[in-house]
């Protein structure tokens, strides 16, 4: 575990709150974590990008509202009708990572923390884009692996 | 034309394939080989004074820009940028930009609001890179999608979005090189290229076939002039139209300038600029600036006239064989009554030097000889 970043309490409960809440959603609904800079290093809740987020009907829209030269840990419920059409709204974790963040020091930090909001969010799913999500072709490779 | 060279100056050894004058064109920046000559100008009767040498790369240093404020920017088949900060005490500071790109960078030029600048290169990527107040660092995008080729050239519209590139596929592209937070949307109301412009998309393009070797904006005309390597010029405007002309002499262009609204000035492999101009719509050659002229006719008949002092015994015998004998030994070369053009290889690349009222009257080159040249026009 690492001890360099912390979850704050208030952030465990936003997140503990949106676990109940999206467990039968049938639209996506989505999480912006990032960590705050110094010399904190707390793990927040990006508000701006989260309110984005919520407006969004696929992921397509991905790209535009999280930054292109950060990291983020965006926390995700999908919705998804299972093969017997049950209807299932799992929680999956995406690790944006995308190719122009230029400082080592951030890459660093997130990839330390990554197990920390791991366990703390409960995932069934990690999935790293590292590719920005720059055109159609990736946000429909990134929807099959969600739904694999 | 004895009056169009304003200075020549004999700098270095080898090719300079890319020089530029800052704003106030006091400082000249020239490529040799691995290393960028600052020089410091002392007027058009002396010769430029070598201020600082900036050597940071380790493979050809292929392309330098200043931009408005001062900043240099160079880059090399080595794969990477460095941007020069001017200090104080005259030197620079380089910053390394990391381009991402796996083969070399080929063109190079600052946006004219000087906070970004496009990167060309073999990797068929155009590298779009600014700075990141967050991150204290500069950051580059690409702009990959359609270009299957190396790019040479890069032009800037003066709104600074509209990227004009020219590369080895024939094609000459404009794309939108928008990048939030540095560009406002404002620049670009009422632009005729489009509504919409999204970093990375492709506004038009135009196929041409050869290598596109320069590609030059005319921002309030909204045209784009680019010379070709199958000799051509050709101005392409917004509503998709192309008006070609072909070099007079054969030789590909390759570097353009615009003059005027009606004009334009290319060189190339024929060693001396040359100038069009636009009458009713269509583009056509105009003039010849600086260029070799032809003597050979006239040589011989001008040593006759030096050389037969000596004969006065035996005039007419002694006289015809002698002239002849001479005559042999200047069959097929060239006397010294011709002159020279002030390149002696190809021009590379051309600058604007001087403009009055929107009309050019002074440009600089270089060339594959060493020189920097300065022409009147």
């Amino acid at each position: 575990m690492s001890t360099l970043t912390h979850i704050g309490s208030a952030t465990k409960e936003t997140i503990r709150k949106f676990r109940t809440s999206t467990s039968r959603t049938e639209v996506i609904k989505a999480l912006s974590i990032k960590i705050a800079s110094k010399p904190s290093y707390e793990i927040v809740i990006e508000e701006e990008e989260t309110e984005e987020l919520d407006e969004i009907d696929s992921l397509n829209e991905l790209a535009d509202i999280l930054p292109d030269n950060s990291p983020r840990y965006v926390l995700m419920a999908y919705p998804l009708t299972t093969r017997e059409g049950i209807k299932q709204a799992p929680l999956i974790l995406l690790f944006w990572k995308p190719p122009t963040v230029v400082s080592q020091e951030w890459k660093m930090l997130y990839a330390n923390s990554l197990e920390l909001i791991r366990h703390e969010c409960g995932i069934n799913k990690l999935i790293e884009v590292t590719n920005g999500l720059e055109d159609e072709d990736q946000v429909e490779e990134l929807i099959e692996e969600i739904e694999k | 034309m004895d009056n169009s060279v304003l200075a020549k100056f004999k700098l270095v050894k080898g090719p300079i394939y890319s020089h530029c004058f800052s704003a106030d064109r006091t400082i000249l920046a020239i490529t040799c080989d691995t290393k960028c000559y600052i020089y410091r100008m002392q007027g058009a009767n002396s010769p430029p004074k070598l201020h600082v040498t900036l050597e940071n790369h380790d493979k050809t240093v292929t392309a330098v820009d200043i931009s408005i404020h001062g900043r240099i920017v160079t880059c090399s088949q080595d794969r990477n940028a460095y941007v020069w900060e001017p200090l104080s005490d005259g030197t620079y500071k380089p910053t390394l930009v990391l381009l991402r790109i796996n083969r070399a960078a080929t063109a190079v030029s600052w946006a004219p609001n000087g906070y970004k600048f496009a990167v060309g290169s073999s990797a068929r990527i155009v590298a779009v890179c600014y700075y990141e107040q967050e991150n204290n660092w500069w950051v580059s995008k690409h702009i990959k999608k359609p270009i299957k080729s190396t790019i040479n050239t890069l032009s800037w519209h003066s709104n600074g979005v509209l990227l004009a590139t020219g590369g080895t596929d024939g094609y000459m592209r404009v794309f939108s090189g928008f990048i939030k937070g540095l560009d406002t949307k404002e620049a670009v109301t009422n632009s005729p290229w489009g509504e919409k412009f999204p970093f990375g998309s492709l506004i038009r393009e135009f196929y041409q076939g050869s290598y596109i070797n320069d590609v030059e904006w005319r921002s309030n005309l909204e045209k784009i002039a680019y010379v070709a390597q199958d000799g051509s010029l050709n101005v392409a405007d917004y509503q998709g139209n192309v008006q070609s002309v072909d070099a007079p002499e054969g030789l590909p262009y390759r570097t353009v300038v615009w003059v005027d609204e009606a004009s334009i000035l290319c060189a190339g492999y024929t060693r001396h600029p040359v100038l069009f101009t636009e009458n009713n719509g269509t583009w056509g050659f105009s003039k010849d600036f600086n260029k070799t002229s032809e003597g050979i006719a006239k040589s011989i008949n001008s040593l006759d006239i030096s050389a037969d002092d000596d004969e006065t015994a035996n005039p007419t015998f002694g006289i015809s064989a002698l002239k002849k004998f001479k005559e042999l030994d200047l069959k097929g070369s060239v006397s010294a009554s011709v002159k020279e053009s002030a390149h002696l290889n190809a021009i590379v690349d051309l600058k604007v030097f001087n403009e009055n009222n929107g009309k050019v009257s002074q440009v600089s080159s270089c060339g594959l000889d060493g020189e920097i040249v300065l022409y009147n026009l």
